[in-house]
């Protein structure tokens, strides 16, 4: 009995023991289980941390961003306001031109052509082909300075050309032609604002006739601010100053599409400065030099 | 000074340059070329009555292949003789085969002398020189040109009845219903007005008609037949 009470005791125990490893293979199990729902929750939670982390420098940088397009959209604001007045002030200055222009035409209705008619000594001087020339050289620039004047000329382009030896009894009329040829800025500016692209192309063109260093001096004040598109300047028999005169006018008017120099004499240097001109000139695209070297080399013989 | 108005010009915005009667020589110099090489905006470049000679010619034939966008070229009274104005022509018109004629330069229109009969068949295929205008610039079409240097060269062949042998040289036979759809392409070409109202260009009286072309191809179609199916075996 004692026995079999010992064997039972030792079976429950054995039993109890059975039991008791079940028990403590389970709790390992969840013990791992556990370390490992730990492990993936601290996992979890350093990507939560990481994840806030990255949202919160996100959020940093939005709120830049705001700040910066906040302030881009200030300046655009005031740059719009700029713009805008500064479409105003345009507008304001083709009114004023306008206004200028209309204002000379006006006072032009009183103006007449007051050069004098050479007199009878100057016309016995001439022979019978120079006095021709001489006559055409009057009506041309007479024509061209009314048109000026009174704006009645269909196209904005002048051209006079007369094979012509200069004569001091031209001078006034230089001098009515000069000051047209200031007055006609207005009307430049004013067809410049309006321009259509097959309309607008004005144009000075002075073929053959001498211009001596006065007239040369009276159309570079008259042209400071008269800006044509073209200018074109033929065997006008003038040296280093006419060319001085046509490259000042070339450098100063950002305007001028076509600049033509032709049978007029040119050294290297001034050569070499008209190519810097052309270099960083904003408009000219066309560009004629004609008969300018050979003529320098002729005279360069002759001498 | 030509050299340096040249090079200065390279970057500018310069359409026309004229330096007429101005000695110019280069004396070997390629500066001319090099300038026309750089396909600048250039449109129209006048260099009459200067020195230029035939190897300038030649060298300004060589870099004329390489522009597109100069349209008028005048360089008569100076010493290029026949042998500067072959090159020239040549580079207007290779008629020597379909490949060379598509390849040539189809912008520039080059002053030809009007008293040698040799170039007047390239004289005016570029264009008259009236598009060097800046207005009228917008009009010319380049991929006419061409269209038409390539129909004159079958064209003339039509006339010893040729075309069909080039099928194995010039021509690869596969692009034959290619080349059927071109010529039918070119003679509505010239027969139909375009939408602007605009009279179709006239066709180049030296040339056959496209009918014509098509007639020698269908006769000689054994030929072309024996090609195609000798290339597809």
């Amino acid at each position: 009995m004692s026995n079999n009470g010992n064997t039972k005791k030792r079976r429950v125990e054995g039993g109890a023991r059975v039991s008791l490893d079940g028990a403590g293979e389970s709790c390992s199990s969840e013990s791992a289980e556990l370390s490992a729902i730990k492990s993936m929750m601290q996992e979890l939670v350093q990507q939560n941390r990481t994840q806030t982390t990255t949202i919160l420098e996100q959020n940093a940088m939005m709120q830049i961003m705001r700040g910066e397009i906040k302030q881009l959209t200030e300046k655009c604001d005031a740059m719009e306001t700029t713009i805008e007045k500064d479409i105003i002030i345009s507008r304001f200055d083709e009114i004023d031109d306008k206004l200028n222009y209309h204002e000379i035409l006006l006072q032009n209705q009183k103006w007449k052509y007051s050069a004098p008619y050479p007199s009878d000594d100057y016309w016995n001087s001439l022979d019978a082909n120079e006095r021709f020339e001489a006559e055409k050289f009057l009506t041309e620039i007479k024509t061209c300075s009314e048109e000026m004047r009174y704006g009645t000329g269909d196209t904005i382009r002048f051209s006079i050309n007369a094979d012509l030896p200069y004569s001091e009894v031209f001078l006034p009329h230089w001098k009515e032609f000069a000051n047209a040829l200031k007055q006609y800025r207005y009307y430049l500016d004013c067809a410049e604002e309006n321009k259509t692209e097959s309309k607008y192309d004005s144009s000075l063109c002075l073929w053959n006739m001498e211009l001596s260093d006065e007239v040369l001096d009276l159309l570079a004040k008259a042209l400071k601010s008269t800006y044509f598109n073209r200018l074109c300047l033929v065997h006008n028999s003038f040296g280093e100053k006419g060319i001085n005169f046509a490259l000042n006018y070339l450098e100063n008017n950002h305007k001028l599409i076509e600049f033509g120099l032709v049978d007029n004499p040119i050294n290297n240097m001034s050569v070499q400065r008209l190519c810097e001109i052309v270099k960083t000139h904003p408009s000219i695209k066309v560009f004629s030099l004609n008969h300018c070297v050979q003529i320098l080399m002729d005279l360069i013989c002759s001498n | 000074m030509l050299k340096l108005i040249m090079t200065s010009s390279i970057t500018t915005k310069l359409r026309s340059l004229s330096l007429c009667y101005n000695d110019i020589s280069t004396g070997g110099d390629t500066f001319i070329a090099d300038f026309i090489r750089s396909n600048s905006r250039l449109i129209e470049l006048e260099l009459d009555a200067n020195k230029l000679n035939d190897n300038d010619a030649t060298n300004i034939a060589a870099a004329l292949k390489d522009n597109t966008k100069l349209r008028t070229l005048n360089i008569r009274e100076n010493s290029v003789t026949n042998a500067g104005w072959e090159a020239l022509g040549k580079t207007v018109f290779d008629k020597t085969s379909l490949n060379s004629a598509a390849d040539s330069n189809h912008t520039c229109c080059i002053d030809f002398p009007e008293d040698d009969n040799e170039f007047d068949g390239v004289r005016k295929i570029n264009g008259t020189g009236s598009h060097s205008n800046v207005r009228d610039a917008n009009c010319f079409n380049p991929i006419n040109v061409r269209q038409k240097k390539i129909y004159h060269v079958i064209s003339s062949r039509n006339r010893s009845m040729s075309n069909v042998d080039h099928f194995d040289d010039d021509m690869p036979i596969e692009l034959l219903p290619d080349m059927l759809h071109s010529i039918q392409k070119y003679a509505d070409y010239h027969s139909l007005a375009d939408n602007s109202n605009r009279p179709p260009p006239p066709r180049d009286t030296q040339d056959v008609k496209p009918l014509s072309i098509m007639f020698e191809i269908l006769q000689r179609w054994d030929k072309s037949l024996s090609v195609f199916e000798a290339l597809s075996s």
